[in-house]
C-alpha cells in the first residue's frame, strides 16, 4: 500500500494541491481531502474506459489506430483539432505541432466557455493576482454569474469566502461576500449580500456600479431589476475595501452580452484601482483549459481559434473556434482530445462531428468516442501520466502518475507524437 | 451592392415575457404551455456522474432534467417525475421534470449536456460562442418517455 501526499487535482481549475491519495496494488482506494467531484474522479477512473483501440468500432491495435488516424488527417481539406482542456500541457504542445504538419485548425474548450473572457482581457488588458494573495488579503469578494458551489467545490474553503489567511485569520467573519445572479444559486446561503440580476442585464448593471464607483448620481430607481439603494451599497462597500476580488463565470460569457460583460467588468475593477486594490479573476472549468490557452499562446501567439492552413498561424474567433467551423459544415475531418463535444456542443455542430470521420484521443467512453470513426485509449494525466496544468490564476503545477495506466496504453503526449510520425511517413 | 452576407440577427430578451403567460387550457384548466428564460449551467451532481462515465446511470439522471418552479408546473399540470417537452425557436427535447423553489416562476434551469444541447442556436455572432444563458423556452407535458443517451446517440447517427 502506498499513501501519495499533496496530490493535484486534474478536474477543476482549482488544482487543489493537498489531496491524500491511498494506492494497492495499482487501484486507488481511498481519496481524502477531495470533493465530491474529485472523489469520484479518483475512484471510478476505472470505470467506462476505452479498453482498446478501434476503428470503426472494431477493436484494433495501436499501430493501425495510429495510420487510420493520420491517413484522416492527411487526406482532409479542413481537419478541426479540438478539446485539450483535460489534459497536460505537454500533449497540448504535441497537438499544435500536429496542427500545424496537417494545416488544420486548432481551437480548445475555452472557445465555449471563458473564450469571450480573452477578448475582454486582449482588448483592456486585466488587474489579477493569485488565489494565495485573495486567501491572505481579500476582504470583499464578489462571485458575479458562478456557482462555486456546484462547479468548483472546495474553492471557498481553499482560496475564497471561508479561507483563513495571513491578514484574514478570522476566515469568512473578516470578510464581506457579495454573490450576483440570475438565479438564486446555494451562495445565497453563504453571501451576506445576494444581488439578483434580470437574465441579459448584468452589462447595464456593472455600467451602473462603475457610474456609482465614479462618483455619477444614479437617477433610475433600479438598474436590470436591482433597487439603486443595492447598487449604492455594494459600489461603497467595493470602494472601501482594502482588497477586494471579483470572481466571474459563464453567467457573464455565455448570456447575452459576452465580451462586452467582461469589458464592463475590467473596467469597474480598472475604476476601482483608483480607490483600493481590486482584482478580476474568471473561474476556470475545466482543470488545464488555462494551460491550453496558455500554451497554445506560446506557441502560435494565439490562445485559441488558430488556422493553420496557410501554413502559418491566424486567428479568429467566430470563424476558426470550433462551434462555428462544426455549424457551417466546413470541418470534414475531426480530432478531439480530452473532450466530450458530442455532448456539449450546440446539436447542429454536434451532428457534423457524427457526419464527418472523426478521431477521439480519451481515457474514458463519451458521446463524441461513441460516434467516431477512430478511437485511441489513453492514460489519464494526473492520475496515470504526470504533466504540468495551470490553475485558474495561471500558476502551473504539475500533476502526479498515482498508478501505471493500463497495459499498451499510453499517455496523449505519446499518441499524438505517434500520430505526427505516421503523418510525416 | 449584394455582398451575399447574411444579416446579423439581434435576439432580444422580451423580459415582460417572464411572467409565464398561458397560452391556452388544457381540459383539465390547466395551461397548455408556458413560456420560461431557460439558465444553463452545471452542477455538482453532474460533475460526480461525469467522471463515472457518460454511459453511467448516475450521468444520465443528473443531465437529463429541467428544475422548474412548483407554480410553473402547476400551470401546465406536471409534478415531479413527469416528462416534459421542451421548445426553443431552435429545437426541443424531452427531459424528465423536477422542481424547486430555487428557481423562481418564469424560469428554467437545465443542465447542459446532450439533452440540452438540442435547445440552442449554434450562431456565435463571431465570437466562438453560442448563446446559451436566457434563450426563451416553451415547456409542456410530453406525451413519451425521455430519450435515453443511446437513443440520443442513434438519432445523431441517422
Amino acid at each position: 500500500m502506498s499513501v501519495y501526499r499533496d496530490v493535484i487535482c486534474p478536474f477543476c481549475g482549482c488544482l487543489c494541491d493537498d489531496l491524500e491519495v491511498t494506492v494497492e496494488e495499482n487501484q486507488i482506494v481511498k481519496v481524502r481531502n477531495g470533493c465530491a467531484i474529485s472523489t469520484s474522479k479518483f475512484l471510478h477512473h476505472h470505470e467506462n474506459r476505452v479498453e482498446t483501440p478501434l476503428v470503426d468500432g472494431k477493436p484494433v491495435d495501436l499501430k493501425e489506430a495510429v495510420k487510420e488516424a493520420a491517413e484522416i488527417l492527411k487526406s482532409a481539406r479542413r481537419p478541426l483539432i479540438y478539446g485539450l482542456s483535460s489534459t497536460e500541457c505537454g500533449a497540448i504542445a504535441k497537438t499544435i505541432e500536429l496542427a500545424e504538419l496537417v494545416g488544420g485548425v486548432v481551437d480548445n474548450t475555452a472557445s465555449v466557455c471563458h473564450g469571450p473572457t480573452i477578448l475582454a482581457l486582449q482588448t483592456l488588458g486585466e488587474s489579477k493576482c493569485t488565489l494565495g494573495t485573495v486567501r491572505n488579503r481579500a476582504d470583499l469578494i464578489i462571485y458575479w454569474g458562478c456557482n462555486p458551489l456546484d462547479a468548483h467545490l472546495r474553492h471557498l474553503t481553499r482560496y475564497s469566502a471561508m479561507a483563513r489567511g495571513l491578514y484574514t485569520s478570522g476566515g469568512r467573519k473578516d470578510r464581506y461576500i457579495a454573490a450576483v445572479d440570475v438565479r438564486e444559486t446555494k451562495l445565497r446561503r453563504v453571501a451576506d449580500l445576494f444581488v439578483k440580476v434580470k437574465p441579459g442585464g448584468d452589462y447595464e448593471l456593472l455600467s451602473a456600479l462603475r457610474a456609482v464607483v465614479r462618483g455619477y448620481d444614479l437617477e433610475a430607481d433600479e438598474v436590470s431589476g436591482v433597487p439603486r439603494d443595492v447598487i449604492l451599497e455594494l459600489a461603497e462597500r467595493m470602494k472601501k475595501a482594502r482588497f477586494g476580488a471579483i470572481f466571474f463565470g459563464l453567467g457573464l460569457t455565455q448570456s447575452e452580452g459576452r465580451h462586452m460583460n467582461i469589458e464592463a467588468a475590467i473596467g469597474l475593477v480598472a475604476d476601482l484601482n483608483h480607490h483600493t486594490k481590486f482584482v478580476l479573476i474568471p473561474m476556470r472549468g475545466h482543470y488545464n483549459v488555462a494551460g491550453a490557452n496558455t500554451v497554445t499562446t506560446w506557441q502560435t501567439g494565439y490562445p485559441y481559434a488558430v488556422d493553420f492552413s496557410r501554413g502559418y498561424p491566424r486567428y479568429n474567433p467566430g470563424e476558426y473556434t470550433a462551434v462555428d467551423l462544426l455549424a457551417r459544415g466546413e470541418a470534414d475531418a475531426a480530432l478531439i482530445i480530452a473532450s466530450d463535444p458530442v455532448a456539449h456542443l450546440p446539436y447542429k455542430a454536434a451532428r457534423r462531428l457524427a457526419e464527418i470521420p472523426t478521431i477521439v484521443l480519451d481515457p474514458k467512453r463519451n458521446m463524441t468516442s461513441m460516434i467516431s470513426r477512430v478511437v485511441i485509449p489513453t492514460a489519464a494525466a494526473g492520475i496515470e501520466a504526470e504533466g504540468t496544468a495551470y490553475r485558474m490564476d495561471g500558476i502551473p503545477i504539475r500533476l502526479k502518475k498515482l498508478i501505471e495506466p493500463p497495459e499498451g496504453v499510453l499517455p496523449d503526449a505519446e499518441v499524438l507524437s505517434l500520430i505526427i510520425k505516421e503523418v510525416e511517413g | 451592392m449584394e455582398l451575399g452576407l447574411k444579416p446579423i440577427r439581434v435576439i432580444r430578451l422580451d423580459l415582460t415575457r417572464l411572467k409565464s403567460p398561458s397560452k391556452g387550457l388544457s381540459r383539465r384548466g390547466s395551461a397548455v404551455e408556458i413560456t420560461v428564460t431557460l439558465i444553463t449551467g452545471r452542477t455538482a451532481e453532474q460533475g460526480v456522474g461525469k467522471e463515472i462515465g457518460k454511459p453511467s446511470e448516475r450521468y444520465q439522471r443528473s443531465a437529463n432534467y429541467i428544475l422548474l418552479n412548483p407554480r410553473d408546473a402547476e400551470k401546465i399540470g406536471v409534478e415531479e417525475g413527469s416528462a416534459v417537452e421542451v421548445s426553443t425557436a431552435y429545437g426541443s427535447t424531452r427531459v424528465w421534470c423536477k422542481l424547486s423553489g430555487d428557481v423562481e416562476a418564469g424560469m428554467a434551469f437545465i443542465p447542459l449536456g446532450p439533452w440540452a444541447n438540442r435547445l440552442f442556436d449554434p450562431e456565435t455572432h463571431g465570437t466562438g460562442i453560442p448563446s446559451v444563458k436566457g434563450v426563451e423556452a416553451e415547456v409542456r407535458r410530453a406525451e413519451g418517455k425521455p430519450p435515453t443517451l443511446e437513443e440520443l446517440l442513434k438519432e445523431l447517427k441517422e
